[in-house]
């Protein structure tokens, strides 16, 4: 319905991210990681990614998008164990953070310099924590995609570019994502924002939310719908304080748009136009 | 006990053998000279280290220096970390003292003609500081404390650049 518009508005999005990827100059010996994990670290580089693993309890309310087929409601509270952790040995890594919205990540850092780092990564839906609202439907299946992650300082924020790529073959949808971030210290404790703005293909889209014909012949009340691109932002706000040495709490607020793309799908059961979700954790780091 | 049981042993076997051996009978009176005096001077020094000890122990708890909380834990290495803190220190004596920052070298606070004093402040630092009480004029620490320093997740495997985000 709003495609159009869509399509017009994304395009200054993706050049900016191209030109960026395209121009940076690299070299190596240091590595990227999440940007939501250097922001809640206060690290001081994007190459300050140590080994480490925390186990954590996450309690999480969540206002977003419902699809007729979920049986979900828009609005919950949850609680359940999360695992965040990274392992590097020679510019091969594996990661997991729960606060990033994927999965398990494993990649190789390929270019880095004192600025600027790149990572090379498949991410998988493995021990992901649901809690982004994505705004999409999940389905059972397994995810797995394939990208690279641009990590930077730029004055005193960082700033975080990536694209992932479909390799399971199951809708061969593409997303590209520009994230900037900073964060302060007040004391011991550690804020952290983010704002960002979040491609997806029409084949990523269509898949979660379209109607196929056969589908649509199917069932009386869903309408056949293919799902276009969409260009959705987002805002995070979070506070990190160590407890002890081992114990961490976090508590992080987000605010997403919902593209037409999705809101527009007849899969859909309400039209929420921001998806806002709340989680608060404790975490044991070993 | 063990090295007491050892050298009872050691004496018998030797004892056996000088009723055999008359040369190593003066072995044994030899070896036997040597335990002995090795021991006395032993028990001595011992003595002398255990009074020591009890001497400054006695000394110890009269005079008392003490921070709380500890420790300061920051998120990460190198950040800033903030801690209230309270030092109480006692000392027999009536004197001049003051409560020095020895990592630092910098005086906190001193009072005047006390035994006893206490003082709250806001510790910020990066590393851990080690703190003292010493005599007004004196740079002889009579207590000593420490505020350790820690952090959650340690640093970087990596080098790091001398720049820094904030």
């Amino acid at each position: 319905m709003n495609n159009t518009k869509l399509n017009k508005s994304l395009i200054p999005h993706l050049s900016l991210a191209t030109i960026i990827f395209a121009s940076t100059p690299f070299s190596s010996d240091i590595f990227a990681s999440d940007i939501s994990q250097n922001l809640r670290n206060n690290t001081e580089q994007v190459s300050d990614s140590e080994d480490y693993l925390e186990i954590g309890l996450m309690t999480r309310i969540r206002d977003t998008q419902t699809f007729k087929s979920s049986n979900g409601k828009g609005s919950y509270t949850s609680t359940g164990l999360f695992i965040n952790g990274s392992y590097t040995w020679n510019n091969l890594f594996i990661e997991n953070y729960s606060e990033s919205g994927h999965g398990l990540v494993v990649g190789y850092n390929a270019f880095t310099n004192d600025n600027w780092s790149l990572d090379l990564m498949a991410t998988s839906g493995w021990l992901k924590v649901n809690f982004e609202n994505d705004g999409r439907y999940s389905p059972d299946k397994d995810e797995l995609m394939v990208g690279g992650r641009l990590s930077g300082y730029v004055g005193n924020n960082i700033v975080q570019f990536s694209i992932n790529q479909d390799v399971t073959g199951d809708h061969n949808g593409t997303t590209a994502s520009a994230l900037i971030g900073r964060n302060w210290q007040l004391r011991n404790w550690n804020f952290h924002g983010i704002i960002g703005v979040e491609y997806v293909s029409a084949k990523l889209n269509d898949y979660y939310v379209g109607v196929s014909d056969e589908s649509a012949a199917r069932w009386d009340n869903l309408d056949a719908y293919k799902a276009d691109e969409s260009v959705s932002f987002s805002t995070e706000l979070g506070v990190t304080y160590p407890i002890s040495e081992d114990w961490v709490f976090r508590a992080t607020g987000r605010a997403l748009t919902l593209p037409d793309a999705i809101t527009d799908s007849p899969r859909s059961r309400s039209k929420k136009s921001v998806a806002t979700s709340f989680h608060t954790s404790i975490s044991y780091v070993f | 006990m063990y090295f007491k049981g050892n050298i009872k042993m050691t004496l018998l076997k030797y004892t056996n053998k000088a009723q055999v051996n008359a040369n190593k009978a003066f072995n044994l009176y030899t070896v036997i000279f040597l335990l002995i005096g090795y021991c006395l001077i032993s028990v001595s020094a011992n003595a002398e280290t255990t009074q020591g000890i009890t001497s400054l122990s006695n000394t110890e708890q009269l005079t008392q220096l003490k921070v709380t909380p500890k420790p300061c834990v920051a998120l990460r290495k190198g950040q800033k970390c903030y801690l209230e803190v309270t030092f109480s220190w006692q000392h027999p004596e009536i004197s001049n003292y003051c409560l020095v920052n020895s990592t630092t070298n910098k005086t906190i606070k001193c009072w005047r003609q006390q035994t006893k004093g206490q003082y709250s402040f806001d510790f910020q630092s990066r590393l851990s500081n080690d703190f003292a009480l010493r005599k007004q004029e004196s740079s002889v620490d009579i207590a000593r404390t420490t505020i350790p320093v820690a952090w959650v997740y340690k640093s970087s495997k990596r080098a790091k650049s001398t720049w820094r985000l904030f």
